[in-house]
């Protein structure tokens, strides 16, 4: 067993070892890294410094990290530096200092030893390859994250493909883009957005099944990469030529997955200066699958828009027709609806329920390049004609149109049905003939409402009871239609049958409130019930929450007949005990009892228009009892009456 | 610009008596404040002494770093400027190591009325050599990109390797206390882009409009800022005095720092 010797362990150690003073200056070093530089003992010693021995960058950092933190903490270890040889070229080498310093402090020596660092250098640079790769992916990650935002931001496909397109220019340094979409039904991708010279036909639509690139990537929904021309040349012969003109190095064609299958293609063009790496392609196929996602959601969100837009047309040609009152209006204003805004021409037919035709309206598109019939509910058809083939999707909607349409005109015909009814029910009630009797004279007048749309619940009605009185009646029961038509006829039956039973006016309105109560429609009503006594002239009336009776004397004076009042009928403010009042109607006098439609003004004061009436009554006391009655609703409620106006008349004549 | 004040985002230390003349201390490029550890201890009795890290050194609040901002030296310059106002400074005097020389003079050429004298320790105004018009900066183009390249191979050393290294000194406790701190702790992403703004800088044309006196602390064998450099500084800074100092490399604050202090303290005595 041999020791080495120290100088020989020191000159011969497998490291380089240099001793310097505290300016650099090498005093001692070993031979190994004499042998490692190429350099003489006498080239370095007391001539050079350890520093300059280092590569100008590491020289820079020497006097910069190296002495600054040697000179503090009076050691240093492991730096990685370049040492340059004597013929100029490197050695990589990892270097470790310690200075050593004197009894007061100074610094009186460098001790260094050189580590021969190649194999520990590409280690290190392939850590710092992979932490610069690491920064190129977050680098990446950021412009995914950007781009992400933007397609997130884009609502509908033209944003969103320009997005997409713009995002293979500005993100990834492609030279051109291309972005199809699949039209499934022609199986073919029609290209919607380019950057590129490549102009082809088989560009712009290109076959689902052809060998083309981006048909291939959306056949497999997975990336399809041209690595070069050759390749071009040898698999896709059909490009190779547009992109040998391009003078494109690198095509990438990316799928746009949806959820079921691809919806498109995207293809990136890049030339030779930009290498396209795997972590390229994953990034590209990665932005291509949350393109993906981001056409089905636009194509969702625009689907969204377009039937929010049909439902709203299908509410218009709803509310439209209800607005309109007969099937004429009601066809007019569907046609009015349909064209131009949905089909160039339309003729709406319809007919009876024996199939007879009732209406024809709009123009028949005979020469119409496309028309299409739809059914109105069995009420009659709808016929539009188009100068261009239907769009697809647009049949479901024309026929919610008609079934809408057709809906109204059903409406319409019930409506008109009910109308009737109503009409020849209300004339039924108000044609009993009044009592034929020498004393007394009667006259009526009934007017509907101005829209003409439902009759009201106004009615009058004069009657004898015994040989020497007769009731007078005038009545308003609440509501319009049929149902409040039929309500007056129960109420006024009512009244009959109580005033045959010998019930006096406060009392028969007191027990027709009952009634009222009872009887299913329950509705309100007022009534104005008078009887005269065509003996004497006595007048005993009751007003249940009605318009007063007017009494006009032979001399001209006219009174309303204020007394006798109590509430409407079928009112819960009404406790029982109704009142009634006692008059005289001397001979020659006249009675007048009226609705509110009379009366009823604009501006809504009562007080003024009963003044005007008891005015007018007044002043045409002579005028004949009929005459009047036609003047007074042409003084008061004149042509602008929209509610019904209903008047009794009677003249006691001696 | 920053949310927080300049004092915290640059780990600002200020040491002797408040009423005293103001000394600011700049560190330059590779280490921090603690560069000046040496020296401060001569002007704390007579000086209000402030010292600093540039933002991504030392202490400093890396969040406050931003490449966008400190693409180049005007920003460092803008951060001095903070400091001088967030603690009222007037008639500063400035004293700037290597890089911090340069943004002395910026700061001075923009707030001309907070400053009463420079010291530039190292001072180069542009550090590549332009062979067009004879300037000697003392590099090649290519060789500042080397240290570029030797920063990037220190990257894995200097921000794992070292900092047990340097943390771990058993032997010195005085040492290990101030390590505790970490020394020139640097972060290795701001390291690199300091090095480009610094050595890809060119502040020659601000040199003859700096408005106060300054004195250049030249060192013998300085790689980084050779003499000539000095030369070219003292030639064209007005009213400019030029000491050439025996120590050699590039920082004497640290390998000279009393000849470093006996420079300042003189100049300073001087009216």
């Amino acid at each position: 067993m041999t020791a080495a010797p120290p100088e020989e362990l020191y000159d011969g150690a497998p490291c380089g070892l240099v001793s310097s003073r505290p300016d650099g200056t090498i005093e001692v070093v070993n031979r190994t890294l004499l042998g490692w530089l190429g350099y003489d003992r006498a080239d370095l010693v007391g001539r050079r410094t350890f520093q300059s021995l280092l590569s100008t960058g590491g020289r820079i950092y020497y006097e910069t990290h190296y002495s600054p933190l040697l000179l503090m903490q009076d050691e240093i270890s492991e730096i990685a530096v370049d040492l340059q040889r004597r013929d100029g070229s490197r050695l990589p080498a990892l270097v470790s200092s310690a200075l050593r310093r004197d009894d007061a402090g100074s610094p009186l020596r460098i001790d260094t030893t050189v580590y021969g660092a190649s194999s520990r250098r590409g280690y290190e640079r392939e850590l710092l390859a992979a932490r610069q790769q690491a920064e190129r992916s977050t680098s990446r990650l950021g412009l995914l994250q950007a781009l992400v935002a933007d397609l997130a931001g884009a609502t509908d496909r033209d944003e969103l493909i320009e997005v997409v397109v713009r995002a293979g220019r500005e993100a990834f340094g492609a030279r051109g883009s291309m972005l199809w979409l699949l039209d499934r039904p022609a199986r073919e991708l029609v290209r919607l957005g380019s950057v590129s010279p490549a102009n082809d036909p088989l560009m712009r639509r290109s076959p689902l099944d052809a060998d083309l690139p981006q048909s291939v990537a959306v056949r497999t929904n997975d990336l399809v990469v041209v690595s070069s021309q050759e390749d071009a040349d040898a698999r896709f012969p059909l490009i190779a030529g547009m992109m040998r003109d391009a003078g494109r190095h690198t095509l990438v064609f990316a799928p746009l997955a949806g959820d079921d299958g691809a919806l498109g293609a995207v293809a990136f063009g890049f030339s030779a200066d930009r290498a396209v790496d795997a972590a390229d392609l994953a990034l590209l196929r990665t932005l291509c699958r949350q393109a993906g996602q981001a056409f089905l959601r636009a194509a969702l969100y625009e689907e969204n828009v377009a039937s929010r837009r049909r439902a709203d047309f299908l509410a218009l040609v709803s509310r439209r027709l209800d607005e309109r009152a007969g099937l004429r209006d009601r066809a007019e204003a569907l046609i009015g609806l349909l064209v131009p805004a949905v089909a160039e021409q339309a003729a709406v037919t319809l007919v009876d329920e024996a199939g007879e035709p009732l209406l024809r309206a709009g123009e028949p598109p005979d020469g119409a390049r496309t028309r299409v019939t739809l059914p109105l509910r069995a009420l009659g058809s709808l016929t539009l004609g188009f100068t261009a083939p239907v769009p697809p999707g647009t049949l479901q909607h024309l026929t919610e149109i008609a079934d809408t349409a057709g809906l109204a005109f059903e409406n319409a015909r019930l409506y008109d049905r009910e109308r009737d009814n109503a009409r020849v029910l209300q004339r039924g009630l108000l044609a009993g003939d009044p009592p034929d009797d020498p004393r007394i004279a009667v006259a009526t007048f009934y007017r509907s409402g101005v829209d003409d749309l439902e009759v009201g619940g106004d009615w009058y009605d004069a009657f004898a009871i015994g040989a020497d009185t007769v009731a007078l009646v005038i009545g308003d029961v609440v509501g319009r239609g049929i149902a409040a038509a039929s309500a007056m006829g129960q109420v006024r039956s009512a009244i009959r049958a109580l005033a045959a039973s010998g019930a006096r006016p406060g009392a028969l309105l007191d027990r027709l409130d009952r009634f009222v109560d009872r009887f299913e429609a329950g509705r309100m009503a007022t009534v104005a019930y008078a009887e005269l006594d065509l003996q004497s002239g006595e007048l005993r009336y009751a007003c249940a929450g009605h318009l007063p009776p007017l009494l006009i004397s032979p001399d001209g004076k006219a009174v309303l007949l204020w007394e006798g009042r109590s509430a409407p009928l079928a009112t819960l403010t009404y406790a029982g005990g109704r009142d009634e009042a006692v008059t005289t109607m001397s001979a020659g006098s006249r009675l007048l009892l009226y609705t509110d439609g009379l009366v009823e003004t604009r501006s809504g004061k009562l007080d003024d228009a009963l003044a005007r009436l008891v005015a007018l009554a007044a002043d045409r006391s002579v005028s004949d009892l009929d005459a009047l009655l036609t003047q007074l609703v042409a003084e008061l409620a004149g042509s602008s009456h929209a509610d019904d106006v209903c008047l009794l008349g009677v003249d006691r004549l001696g | 610009m920053a949310s927080v004040g300049a004092v915290e985002r640059n780990g600002v230390t200020v040491t002797g008596p408040a009423d005293a003349p103001a000394v600011l201390f700049a560190h330059g490029y590779g280490c921090d404040q603690t560069m000046w550890r040496h020296v401060t201890p001569a002007f704390t009795d007579r000086y209000r002494v402030v010292q600093f890290d540039h933002v991504g050194y030392g202490r400093s609040d890396l969040s406050a770093y931003t490449p966008e901002r400190y693409s180049s030296l005007d920003a460092y310059a803008g951060d001095v400027l903070d400091i001088v106002h967030e603690l009222d400074l007037r008639d500063v005097i400035f004293v700037g190591h290597s890089v911090s020389a340069m943004i002395g003079v910026l700061a001075a050429n923009r707030e001309p009325g907070r400053f009463a004298r420079l010291v530039l320790v190292g001072p180069s105004p542009r550090y590549v050599d332009e062979p067009e018009t004879g300037y000697v900066g003392g590099f090649s183009r290519a060789e500042v990109d080397d240290l570029l390249v030797s920063l990037e191979d220190n990257y894995l050393g200097w921000s794992a390797a070292m900092a047990p290294v340097i943390m771990g000194n058993p032997d010195r406790p005085e040492l290990g206390a101030e390590l505790t701190n970490s020394f020139c702790r640097t972060d290795p992403v701001v390291a690199r882009q300091f090095a480009r703004v610094t050595f890809l800088s060119d502040n020659r044309a601000d040199l003859p409009h700096v408005p106060v006196p300054s004195l250049i602390l030249q060192c013998s064998q300085d790689v980084i800022a050779p003499l000539a450099v000095g030369e070219y500084v003292h030639r064209h800074l007005p009213r400019s005095e030029l000491v050439v100092l025996k120590a050699t490399g590039h920082c004497p604050n640290l390998s000279a720092p009393g000849e470093t202090v006996e420079a300042v303290t003189a100049y300073l005595g001087k009216p």
